[in-house]
């Protein structure tokens, strides 16, 4: 059985990178580490609340490769020619402007029943509405049925199976289940 | 990293009061207004409707955005066994829910886990999990995948930082392409097997650039 996984964001990071999916009953954050990928899902039933904010250190992220590059465009200038440092200077300079441009990273927590977790949902606050609206679309989809009933999964309980037996230590592995359930 | 399931104790989270939600949420049914948790300060935030979508918070002045859901539980009355009625394998003093269909052991609604269309007890859920990179069918219970074609295409290219690596960087590479030429489809999120291919590039170029040099001597030697 192959289940169908829509992607919704991709964060990049300096060892790997984080998609995230989602396909019919979960949330899947497929975290790539080197060679290895490491899944983790979260079940839309059990969602709760995702919240999103901006990354305390996003400013980071455009001055320190902007003010190095710029340097180096000084001391390319002072050292070589005007050209060279210009070059280097010019990419620090537009490497800052399409950081900010972007807007701020962002930070998000999952809360699901009996759990925070804190991850990354998406890169930039500027796509969290977008992706939360894609989840949340997914939730609704998923809980469409069940919100009314909400141990629809679970079913009601039943009434002790006419069976002899009173504790399921002797069940025989084996045997078909198809009756019990 | 585990899956995030945890029937077997209460974790107080911010579902102990029930969900208010914000945008499109706003649709599904609501029981009372609840709060989350700002993870800045850590203190309440009840989530307001915002045009942006954006909100401060109270406390800190931390701008968030907040996505809450009704929270949707699942059955937390565990019934306790009568007397003569079949009982929980884990728990003995639980009635019986339903039967487990991997191992047949019998569950109560605590030890009941549902993973998608089946019904799972901890324990083959715990094995499901161990033996999942050679159950390549059972998507649900993948949690790991290892990417043998990225590591063919970085066998195939990085020898160039350690040339004498090439030794070995062949055979292996050529070894990993064969064993696992299918694992790439076989991903929970599947691949093609290209980065197979594009390793052997890397493999040849440089011996067929010295030997097109030394061809090309040769020949104008021979002229």
């Amino acid at each position: 059985m192959q289940t169908a996984f829509r992607k919704i964001s991709r964060i990049g990071s300096m060892m790997g990178a984080t998609k995230w999916y989602l396909t019919e009953d979960c949330l899947l954050a497929a975290k790539r580490v080197m060679y290895a990928v490491e899944y983790r899902r979260f079940y839309l039933r059990d969602l709760e609340s995702i919240v999103v904010w901006h990354s305390r250190t996003w400013l980071l992220r455009p001055a320190i490769p902007g003010v190095l590059l710029l340097a180096l465009g000084g001391l390319l200038w002072h050292w070589v020619n005007f050209t060279t440092g210009a070059i280097a200077g010019g990419a620090g300079l537009a490497w800052a402007a399409v950081e900010l441009g972007l807007g701020p990273t962002a930070q998000s927590r999952i809360s699901t029943t009996g759990a925070n977790v804190d991850m990354p949902v998406v890169k930039r606050t500027r796509g969290a509405g977008k992706v939360l609206a894609k989840i949340d679309a997914a939730v609704r989809a998923t809980r469409g049925g069940t919100m009314e009933q909400p141990t629809a999964t679970v079913g009601p309980a039943e009434p002790a199976t006419p069976s002899s037996q009173t504790n399921s230590e002797s069940v025989n592995a084996a045997a078909p289940i198809g009756d019990v359930t | 990293m585990g899956l995030n399931l945890n029937l077997f104790s209460h974790v107080p989270s911010s579902s102990e009061t029930p969900g208010f939600s914000t945008g499109a949420a706003t649709g599904l049914q609501q029981t009372a207004q609840g709060t989350v948790i700002c993870p800045s300060c850590g203190g309440p935030v009840t989530p307001a409707e915002a045009p942006s979508g954006w909100q401060n918070c109270p406390y800190c002045s931390k701008q968030l955005r907040i996505q809450v859901w009704p929270v949707a539980r699942q059955k937390t009355n565990v019934l306790s066994a009568m007397p003569e009625q079949a009982t929980c394998f884990f728990h003995p003093e639980k009635a019986f829910e339903a039967c487990c269909q991997r191992c047949g052991r019998f569950l109560c609604a605590l030890c009941e886990l549902q993973l998608g269309a089946e019904h799972v007890c901890p324990s083959c859920f715990e094995r499901g999990r161990a033996d999942s990179g050679r159950d390549g069918s059972k998507a649900e219970w993948r949690h790991r995948d290892v990417l043998y074609d990225s590591i063919a295409l970085t066998t195939g290219w990085g020898w160039i930082l350690f040339w004498p690596v090439i030794v070995a960087a062949l055979p292996a590479t050529i070894v990993l392409h064969v064993k696992f030429r299918k694992a790439p489809r076989s991903y929970l999120i599947p691949r093609s097997g290209w980065r197979f291919w594009a390793a052997y590039p890397g493999l040849i170029w440089l011996p067929l650039l010295i030997s097109s040099v030394f061809f090309v001597k040769w020949m104008a030697g021979r002229h």
